[in-house]
């Protein structure tokens, strides 16, 4: 009886980005690397960071947090670049994430994920698949097909904020 | 076992190519009598299966090119003709074939007539 | 099996088009029967595959059709230009057949039945009856005797008769009685012939028909005698052993003989009348001539092809990196390995790209027969001519050319080339010219397509421009810009809109289509002589011989072709985005690119300014260095970067950082369109 239920066991990889920490499956996941020198497309959207040399090929890269709709930081020793592969509709997208940190690799029980947070901690609940409890903390479990094959920036947090919180943000992501 | 097939159309090549290789035997193909002839110097063939016409050389041509080498003596040759050529059958005969397949022929037609000549 | 039909599909398709050639040379000379005898075997090879694949229209259709070319080489049915059409309208069926399997609607059936008709009435088709095979119904256990006694040179034909034997005992049950009363004494013996006979005695279900079926293919090489007894036999071991001692005794037996051993079971025993004897038929056919086309290619998928050109870029730009870090070691050993593997590389490359090439003929194949149709439609005497058709051209250029080619071809025929009636009247010959002409220049391949028609009328064209506001009236224009007019979207001179061109729609379609594939199209034209159009295209998309140049912190590569000249330029001439400049007594604007892209403005001492053309004017961009000429493979951005279009690709320079290539003319659309300039304005409105 128990073993059925272990075979729900999935591989999570686990972020950080500002705060939060966040995890996805290992699936999308080809490989994690330092961040490379980045060459900047003049004009592009903001979320874009730029692209990189991975081995030969050019790799776009997507600033997550820009992304998210969060306040950018600087770029520590810790950050680095995810290698994603996404399939959409139509093609399979390989790019890049840039992550503040790597957290851990971790195998999650299907059962022991949580409903996504709701009202409580603000955040967008379609982006997040659930919620892992880890010792003291929270871990937001999204899905990286989910994040990645849109080409807008998806608000991460709820609609339900103050107008001027909204108005500020706004403003962020146009600069 | 390996048989050599021996037609102008790739299409046909390919099909007679897939249906023995699925019975077991193995297949060489030549898209015309010259490139057959030089197949047949370089690897030994169990059967022969031939177009009547074919580029470069005919079919009949390459029967009797083929008869003419002791050293191939005995393989079975099979022309593949439509119904409007039944007459030359007799001369393919003449020539030293050991027998026919009509075009349209099943898959099944054909891997029974190439069973009939060689096991 | 859907492999197998994708490549009957693709072989019909060529097999149509060198059907359609052939007949396209045999209208010029009706003589020739080299031509016909080509036109005669695509006919047969297309007629037999069609019937493996299940396509029976095409194979009923292509079974009459081979009848007129086979009349006609055997000089019963004469060639006429009325056969020529008729059999190009049935090629034209066909290739709806063949893309349209599907379609089966009584408009195809009509057209097909139609041009059926036309067909028999020059072949007079005696219907070809073929017999249909009666299989006789099975009946209960039969008993047959069967004396199958092969000739000497039975086995030269390659014939095993033991698998004759074999045949003929699966069918039932039997018995085989070999005789070795032909073979001749040891010296006379020779190992090629085959000196035995048999008598089988066979209790089977299966009707005559069935076993004349196993002897098929020895009908003419053996005895065949087929007997069937009217009474029933059990063949049981009494019989058996009696029949094999009998045989002992006296070889071969006999059909009386075995008729008593085997009736003395049965009083009532009658034989049954006459033999079966297999049917001999009897005609010879002519050889057929051979043919004198060579093809030894193989089909490769175009992944495939994309694969390796992917790993082979791969193993350039790996090359460049080992070059620059064995440089910076200075080991001299290693850079005399490294300079062979340069070699190597380089060769490689060379190959792979020459691989992918295909020659421009196949192209020019598809106006032969354009031209011809048209110039009917139309009465006029068109003559087209073509060379350079071995020139090669990168496959997925080639796919993308031929709109645009097809279309300035409608056009020549169209408006280019006069009537008859015209020509004779300016003094020119009433069969009007249009040539295709293609070669390489450089690492260009150029086609010129010619016409000696009326040429084009500058009047004409400022005047159309007037009208739709094009230009403005007091506009100084120079050839070239009044010719790039007719490119123009909504400009069209023909004063009837004809359906063969269409409108003013064509012509920048075209062009646009042209540089699509980084190509560019020169007008040239003499009133009254002929216009010509000059299209220039680059070998390969993935390979671009370009410019390093830095722009702010970045650097990007500026595809040579588009670079006319560079010059220096003082930083106080720009201090606009976008500021008219006079260089070499010629006026232009210069765009700033570091301010366009938004970097941070310095001072800078002296701008490089590259020219380039763009829409027929002289467009400047001013770039912060010009590093040198560097030869990049392209890789693609990517989906998320679709937006920037003005970016073609990217590519890794030597070391190892990623460099933009410019798509110079989505950049210079950009930047005159002033979406940059909006783009920094919002940028600084937040920033205040």
């Amino acid at each position: 009886m128990k073993e059925s239920m272990q075979s729900k066991n999935e591989s999570y990889l686990t972020f950080k980005l500002g705060n939060e920490v966040f995890g996805a499956s290992v699936k999308h996941v080809l490989e994690i690397i330092e961040v490379p020198r980045i060459t900047q497309v003049p004009k592009a959207p903001k979320f874009m960071r730029g692209v990189v040399n991975l081995r030969g090929k050019v790799l776009p890269v997507v600033d997550t947090r820009v992304k998210f709709g969060m306040k950018t930081t600087k770029d520590t020793v810790d950050t680095c670049i995810v290698v994603l592969t996404i399939q959409t509709e139509t093609q399979e997208i390989i790019l890049g994430a840039l992550v503040d940190a790597i957290d851990a690799v971790l195998e999650i029980n299907h059962q022991d994920i949580q409903a996504p947070p709701v009202y409580e901690t603000g955040y967008n609940s379609d982006l997040l698949t659930g919620m892992f409890k880890r010792e003291e903390n929270f871990i937001l479990i999204l899905d990286f097909r989910k994040v990645f094959s849109n080409a807008e920036i998806l608000e991460l947090t709820r609609p339900e904020e103050t107008p001027e919180s909204k108005q500020k943000k706004k403003k962020e992501l146009a600069n | 076992m390996k048989v050599l097939i021996a037609d102008d159309s790739e299409s046909i090549r390919e099909l007679v190519g897939m249906t023995l290789e699925s019975a077991g035997y193995e297949v060489k193909k030549a898209a015309d009598g010259v490139e057959a002839l030089n197949m047949l110097r370089a690897e030994k063939a169990n059967q022969i299966i031939t177009d009547l016409n074919l580029p470069n050389m005919d079919g009949i041509t390459l029967v009797k090119k083929i008869r003419l080498d002791p050293s191939k003596a005995g393989i079975p040759i099979l022309l593949l003709t439509t119904e409007s050529q039944v007459d030359k059958k007799e001369e393919a005969k003449k020539a030293g074939a050991t027998g026919w397949i009509v075009k349209p022929f099943a898959q099944e037609k054909l891997l029974n007539i190439v069973k009939r000549v060689v096991r | 099996m859907e492999n197998l039909h994708q490549i009957f599909i693709q072989e019909a398709a060529e097999l149509l088009s060198e059907l359609e050639d052939a007949l396209l040379s045999f209208e010029d000379d009706l003589t020739d029967e080299d031509a016909v005898q080509g036109i005669f075997r695509v006919m047969h090879t297309l007629k037999g595959s069609s019937a493996m694949f299940g396509y029976s229209m095409v194979n009923d259709f292509t079974h009459e059709l081979e009848f007129i070319y086979d009349g006609i080489r055997e000089k019963k049915i004469i060639a006429t230009h009325e056969i020529l059409d008729l059999t190009l309208k049935s090629v034209d069926h066909l290739k709806q057949l063949i893309n349209n399997p599907l379609n089966t609607s009584n408009e195809v059936k009509s057209n097909q039945k139609g041009l059926l008709d036309e067909i028999k009435k020059h072949t007079n088709s005696n219907a070809n009856t073929f017999k249909k095979e009666v299989v006789e119904a099975h009946e209960d256990e039969k008993c047959y005797y069967i004396r199958f006694a092969p000739n000497k040179t039975i086995l030269k034909h390659g014939t095993n008769p033991n698998y004759i034997l074999e045949d003929l005992i699966d069918l039932g049950n039997g018995i085989i009685l070999p005789s070795i009363d032909r073979i001749p004494i040891l010296s006379e013996l020779t190992y090629q012939d085959f000196y035995m006979s048999f008598e089988i005695v066979l209790v089977t279900h299966s009707n005559v028909k069935e076993i004349e079926e196993i002897f098929m293919f020895v009908e003419d090489d053996a005895n065949i005698q087929i007997h069937q007894f009217e009474f029933d036999i059990n063949l049981n071991t009494d019989l058996i052993s009696e029949l094999r001692e009998s045989a002992i005794e006296q070889r071969p037996l006999g059909i009386d003989n075995i008729t008593k051993i085997l009736s003395i079971k049965d009083q009532d025993s009658r034989l049954s009348s006459g033999f079966f004897d297999p049917q001999n038929k009897g005609q010879n056919g002519t050889p057929s001539k051979s043919e004198d086309k060579q093809t030894d290619s193989i089909r490769v998928s175009s992944l495939k092809l994309d694969e390796m050109m992917n790993q082979i870029s791969e193993l350039v730009t790996t090359q460049a990196r080992l070059n620059m870090l064995v440089n910076d070691t200075g080991d001299n050993e290693l850079s005399a390995i490294t300079e062979g593997m340069n070699k190597i590389t380089r060769a490689l490359r060379g190959t792979a790209f020459s691989i992918c090439l295909i020659p421009i003929d196949n192209l020019m194949l598809r106006f032969k027969r354009l031209i011809r149709d048209l110039s009917k439609e139309l009465d006029k005497d068109i003559e087209f001519i073509t060379s350079g058709t071995e020139t090669e051209l990168d496959k997925s250029i080639l796919d993308k050319l031929s709109d645009p080619l097809l279309h300035l071809v409608r056009n020549c025929i169209d408006h280019g080339i006069e009537t008859k009636d015209q020509r004779l009247k300016s003094g020119k010959a009433t069969k009007g010219k249009i040539s295709l002409e293609a070669y390489n220049s450089g690492t260009n391949v150029v086609i010129e397509l010619k016409d000696d028609g009326r040429g084009i009328d500058k009047e004409k064209i400022i005047q159309k421009a007037l009208k739709n506001k094009l230009i403005k009236a007091d506009e100084n224009l120079t050839e070239n810009e009044i010719y790039n007019l007719l490119f123009h979207p909504g400009f069209s001179t023909a004063s009837t809109v004809t359906d063969i061109s269409g409108r003013g729609v064509g012509m920048d379609v075209a062009k646009r289509g042209i540089e699509d594939i980084q190509g560019a199209i020169r007008i040239e034209s003499t009133l009254g002589k002929g216009t010509s159009f000059k299209i220039s295209l680059p070998l390969t998309l993935s390979i671009i011989d370009g410019l390093l140049v830095s722009v702010g912190n970045e650097t990007f590569i500026l595809p040579l072709q588009h670079v006319e000249k560079c010059y220096e330029l003082p930083g106080e001439f720009l201090l606009n985005t976008n500021q008219p400049v006079v260089l070499d007594d010629k006026r232009m604007t210069v765009f700033n690119l570091r301010e366009a892209f938004g970097y941070k403005q310095t001072q800078q001492k002296l701008y490089q300014v590259i020219k380039t053309k763009f829409e027929g004017s002289d467009i400047g961009l001013a770039v912060d260095t010009i590093i040198g000429e560097h030869q990049v493979v392209l890789k693609p951005l990517g989906t998320m970067y679709n937006d920037q279009q003005e970016y073609s690709g990217a590519t890794i320079l030597g070391n190892g950082s990623v460099a933009l290539v410019f798509d110079v003319n989505k950049l210079v659309t950009k930047l005159t369109s002033g979406e940059y300039q909006k783009l920094n304005e919002r940028k600084y409105a937040k920033q205040k």
